[in-house]
């Protein structure tokens, strides 16, 4: 049996100079990969230490974008490309795509300003545009934030930025400012002593900051009473709604009147009783 | 009975401690340990009180409850203002608000629970801003320890309060830092290492 063997020309443009770029290209992909990957993992550790976790998300990302366009760069370099007429034409591009996406860089850039100033962190509960929740991710174009009806929001970062911002846990204690009203009979001081107590007897109302009892107005129909306590962030719903139950019972136990909107009707003498005249038909 | 003893519980057992008006009911049944505790200043029968339970546990042998310290630190605040005057130290004494802890003794000691045998206020240290949450401890101040109201379930601690500078000092409040105090037993009371406010 003969055996044959086939000499096949390599095509032309298969040099070895071609070969070797495309190792080499294959090699910068690889290598730079790997490399990049450790370096954005090293950064984020170190940026750790440092940032608040949404800092070091974005660092994190900006190391690896940058990294992902030197990649690009230098293998496009290495294939021959002339680079300054793809620098040229991506000007261009990018001058109509920024046109183009004018809301996304706007958002882009919010986003920066917003890691940068940390008006809240992931885990905060704020306030913004009427929307009331838990800070659960900050991201370049947006806030994502989970309501306590357990919806899902996200808030572009430019709105963040424009809108006020209420951070409801950012300090570890808040005041609540209880406004109630009692009938014009009561004795005032005797209705702050009462409140006092009961802020005294609740174990989740601080006794310093102490308490604050404001005798605010001669209201329409009650003596209008601001009393304030003092307590931790977290339990918010647990005094709000324990210490108006306690006031309540309290002042049921004490006689004191929380009286309603009402209206008298002056008969234009302090001692004659309102005209009233029956009339049959 | 002390009881700080250790007891030993059977299968189907139930025990109850009391330590001034703080009471502890403890029953073990199949497998299963409940706890209930009625502190001090609540009000409540062993029927009413919420109980906790603990199931799996093969084995139910010593049960024993240990004093703690509570898990904050305590601003004590005299029930008058307190002067020193200067390059004076004042000792004095404070009932300190007690914890207990259970503890399950036996191949593998566990750790079932701590409460507060007191009600106990919260209260702020600090600013606003970046103070810290304690509890807060009306200091009935007593000179000597015969002043003290006799209280089982009270931490005595001894407290020195030195005024190193040129002025009255007045001591409106002052924050114990616990975690730093070592708690012993004599005398049938509960007592803790001197505390003294930094000179």
């Amino acid at each position: 049996m003969e055996f044959q063997f086939a000499v096949i020309d390599l095509p032309e443009w298969l040099d070895r100079d071609l070969a070797f770029n495309l190792l080499k290209v294959l090699a910068i992909i690889a290598i730079g990969f790997v490399v990049l990957r450790i370096l954005a993992a090293l950064t984020a550790k170190m940026a750790g230490k440092k940032l608040s976790p949404q800092g070091v998300m974005v660092t994190r990302k900006v190391v690896l974008y940058g990294g992902y366009t030197l990649i690009l760069f230098t293998v496009l370099r290495q294939m021959g490309f002339d680079l300054s007429a793809i620098m040229g034409a991506a000007g261009i591009a990018g001058v109509a795509i920024g046109f183009a996406s004018q809301t996304s860089v706007s958002n882009l850039i919010s986003g920066l300003f917003l890691v940068s100033e940390k008006p809240f962190e992931v885990g905060n509960v704020i306030e913004v545009a009427g929307t009331l929740g838990e800070v659960s991710s900050v991201d370049l174009l947006s806030t994502k934030v989970r309501t306590f009806d357990n919806r899902y929001v996200r808030i572009p970062n430019e709105m963040m930025i424009k809108e006020q911002v209420v951070n409801l846990t950012r300090f570890p204690i808040r005041r609540y400012d209880f406004q109630l009203g009692v009938a014009y009979k009561e004795d005032t001081r005797r209705v702050e002593a009462i409140l006092r107590e009961v802020a005294g007897q609740n174990p989740l109302v601080l006794d310093d900051p102490e308490p604050i009892f404001v005798f605010k107005n001669f209201g329409d129909s009650a003596l209008e009473i601001q009393f304030s306590v003092w307590f931790v962030t977290t339990d918010y719903l647990k005094v709000k709604s324990n210490v108006l139950t306690e006031i309540k019972e309290r002042f049921d136990v004490e006689g004191i009147e929380i009286p309603f909107p009402h209206l008298s009707l002056y008969a234009g003498s302090v001692t004659q009783p309102f005209p009233v005249k029956s009339v049959e038909k | 009975m002390d009881p700080w003893l250790g007891f030993e519980l059977e299968a189907e057992g139930s025990h109850r401690w009391e330590m001034g008006e703080a009471r502890v009911w403890l029953q073990a049944r199949e497998g299963e340990l409940a706890v209930a505790m009625l502190r001090e200043g609540e009000t409540g029968t062993e029927e009413e009180v919420e109980w906790k339970r603990w199931t799996g546990i093969e084995k139910i042998g010593t049960v024993r409850m240990v004093p703690t310290f509570p898990d904050r630190p305590l601003v004590l605040r005299p029930t008058s203002n307190v002067m020193v005057s200067p390059n004076r130290t004042v000792a004095m004494f404070a009932a300190l608000p007690m914890d207990v802890k259970m503890i399950l003794e036996g191949d593998q000691e566990l750790d079932l629970w701590t409460e507060h045998t007191k009600v106990v206020s919260n209260t702020w240290f600090g600013d606003t801003a970046t103070g810290e949450l304690c509890y807060s401890v009306p200091w009935v101040e007593a000179l000597t320890l015969a002043d003290l109201p006799e209280h089982p379930n009270r931490i005595i601690c001894p407290v020195s309060i030195r005024n190193t500078s040129r002025d009255v000092l007045t001591v409106q409040r002052f924050c114990l830092r616990v975690e730093h105090l070592r708690l012993y037993q004599g005398g049938g009371v509960c007592g803790a290492t001197r505390s003294q406010s930094p000179s």
